[in-house]
């Protein structure tokens, strides 16, 4: 089986943005839409100073909430496990916007709902993610949980690593490594 | 008096709907106040109708709502119109179900008014859905049974077709058959508008609206607008009528309705008041701060005044004081809860949403912020404002209800029914 993955390093990413430029025109992300962004979190009281620096984007859960609050089965899990919108069964009831923790969900002018979709049209070809090719400092990797020789599963098994929200308990295939 | 559903199809239905709006001279002068009433509810009901097409057409840009505030005001009212429908088969049963007499001569005026608000409120729904004719295909050809928003949809499309049949039963006078449709029907209401509550209910990331209190709430609001719509009808039945002896009946029937609606709305005023309780004494920073915007921030006035004084206190008070039984204070009693009902819905949909999930309130006090910007990502409040054409179709949708009621059960020949012993 494939279960695919992304992981953002965060002590290779400085918020950049190329993987948001590059999303947007990969996926033709409408005005107001956005696929992916940056954060930059920064906490402690100085001179204990911390700051956390990421790309963001929908986490592809196992448990992705979106997937049962869809009533037509529009949005699914596709090759492995990829959380996708089908275009042609939205109705445009947004309940799966409600239901994202991650907000990682937008309204295509179209009417249909739209997300990040690991560039499952690149995937497919053996290429990898748009936001993956263009990171300057190679802070995302992309790659398959179950194939051992992979560059994801080595840095997870030597790097400690953490999920957005874990309260929700969405079992994310987005991590980052800390 | 049989009636028959052939009435419907009479060609005096067209003039007698015609006579319902044309003033003449010989009116006295309250029926003539009521025309009028009428004729302007007509023309907000085709204000209502224009804004609706016109949002079918341009999509979600004539809609306030965002990708950050995806449900507004259309999907309250909808909630509002359904929560009425589902009231008035509740407390009608009592009559025609549960054999409890003093309900019976409301039988067919409460269930030709839930399928009017029902059909009104898909009516709304339609047009705040992206793709509302797609919805109809793909919940047949693509149903997901996880989704509440399916059950929701399947449950309602029953329980449409069983009060329809009611209807006919009810009209026909045939009273066994009435009997067993319409206890499905009370199942059908039930388990349908339990399950709106659940749409809300089961969203684990929206901390407002999850857990298992949301489909009981719904249901006990549902009482309130269902009891309290039934007044309002019995109501103007007397104010515009002149029959002596229904005026007598109505009188008892309304008195009675009224200790109902103390009932239900003391059980909303148990409930919100453990809903504030629960949700000021934290746990969840963001329902705690959703919690604080309705009793001190932005939704202050919307809660306290709309919700909380004329929806539940005003009306309580009025039913449990020595006024109670006199028809005017009962008929305002009953007005009151209406009005507030439809606020309970707004802050409940939009205060659900009112902070962004992407804010972050760590326990050190951690500041984030994104690129592109999200917005209110610094304070996580996101504000929303309905638009134009959003506020026509609430308000055409409520002068629609009003005037197909009027003039329904006019053709239907509803109003003149007397209780059958």
């Amino acid at each position: 089986m494939t279960r695919y993955a992304m992981v953002c390093d965060q002590r290779l990413c400085v918020a950049c943005n190329a993987c948001v430029v590059a999303c947007n025109n990969e996926n033709g992300v409408p005005e107001g839409g956005t696929r992916c962004w940056t954060a930059q979190v920064q906490s402690g009281k100085f001179p204990n100073l911390k700051m956390e620096t990421r790309s963001e984007r929908c986490n592809h859960g196992e448990n992705a909430p979106c997937v049962p609050a869809c009533p037509t089965g529009a949005s699914h899990h596709s090759d492995g496990g990829i959380v996708l919108v089908a275009k042609d069964k939205c109705v445009g009831c947004k309940a799966c916007i409600v239901a994202c923790p991650y907000e990682a969900r937008y309204i295509h002018p179209e009417g249909h709902v739209e997300k990040c979709t690991f560039c499952i049209h690149r995937v497919r070809n053996g290429k990898k993610p748009a936001c993956v090719t263009v990171c300057p400092t190679d802070a995302l990797t992309f790659g398959d949980l179950d194939d051992r020789n992979s560059k994801i599963v080595k840095l997870l098994e030597s790097r400690q690593s953490k999920v957005l929200r874990p309260e929700e308990h969405t079992k994310p295939r987005y991590l980052l490594l800390t | 008096m049989a009636l028959n559903i052939t009435t419907l199809f009479n060609e005096n239905a067209l003039s007698l709907a015609g006579g319902a709006l044309r003033v003449s001279p010989n009116d006295p002068s309250h029926i003539r106040r009521g025309k009028r009433a009428l004729q302007f509810l007509l023309v907000m009901s085709l204000l209502g109708a224009t804004a609706g097409i016109y949002v079918l057409f341009t999509g979600h840009h004539a809609l306030g709502t965002t990708s950050e505030i995806p449900w507004g005001v259309l999907i309250s009212t909808y909630v509002f119109f359904v929560v009425s429908s589902t009231g008035l088969c509740l407390v009608s049963s009592l009559g025609h179900v549960f054999g409890f007499k003093t309900f019976l001569p409301i039988a067919k005026r409460a269930i030709f008014f839930a399928l009017v608000t029902l059909l009104i409120g898909f009516g709304v729904i339609a047009t705040e859905l992206e793709r509302p004719f797609r919805l109809a295909l793909m919940a047949v050809i693509s149903p997901n049974f996880s989704a509440p928003i399916w059950w929701m949809g399947a449950l309602y499309g029953l329980y449409m077709v069983l009060i329809s049949a009611e209807l006919f039963f009810l009209i026909k006078e045939d009273h066994r058959r009435a009997r067993i449709v319409g206890a499905i029907g009370v199942i059908a209401a039930i388990a349908a508008h339990s399950n709106l509550g659940a749409v809300f209910g089961l969203l684990h990331a929206r901390p407002f609206w999850y857990g298992p209190l949301m489909p009981i709430y719904f249901i006990a609001s549902a009482l309130v607008c269902g009891a309290a719509i039934l007044m309002l009808i019995v109501y103007f039945t007397d104010y515009f009528g002149n029959n002596k002896q229904l005026r007598d009946e109505n009188q008892n029937l309304l008195q009675s309705l009224g200790k109902l609606l103390a009932l239900f709305v003391g059980i909303v005023i148990f409930f919100t008041i453990w809903k504030i309780i629960v949700g000021i004494s934290g746990g969840h920073y963001h329902k705690s701060d959703v919690m604080l915007s309705l009793l001190v921030g932005k939704l202050f006035f919307s809660f306290w005044g709309m919700e909380m004084l004329v929806g539940l206190l005003i009306p309580f008070g009025i039913l449990m004081s020595s006024k109670r039984k006199e028809p005017g204070y009962l008929a305002a009693a009953a007005a009151l809860p209406m009005i507030g009902i439809f606020f309970v819905r707004y802050n409940f949909v939009y205060a659900g949403q009112m902070f962004s999930l992407k804010r972050v309130v760590g326990k050190f006090g951690e500041q984030i912020s994104y690129s592109p910007p999200f917005k209110g990502q610094s304070s996580g409040f996101l504000p929303y404002t309905p638009s134009l054409a959003e506020m026509g179709i609430v308000v055409g949708a409520i002068s629609a209800a009003i005037l197909a009621y009027v003039i329904g059960s006019r053709i239907l020949k509803l109003r003149e029914e007397v209780s059958h012993d």
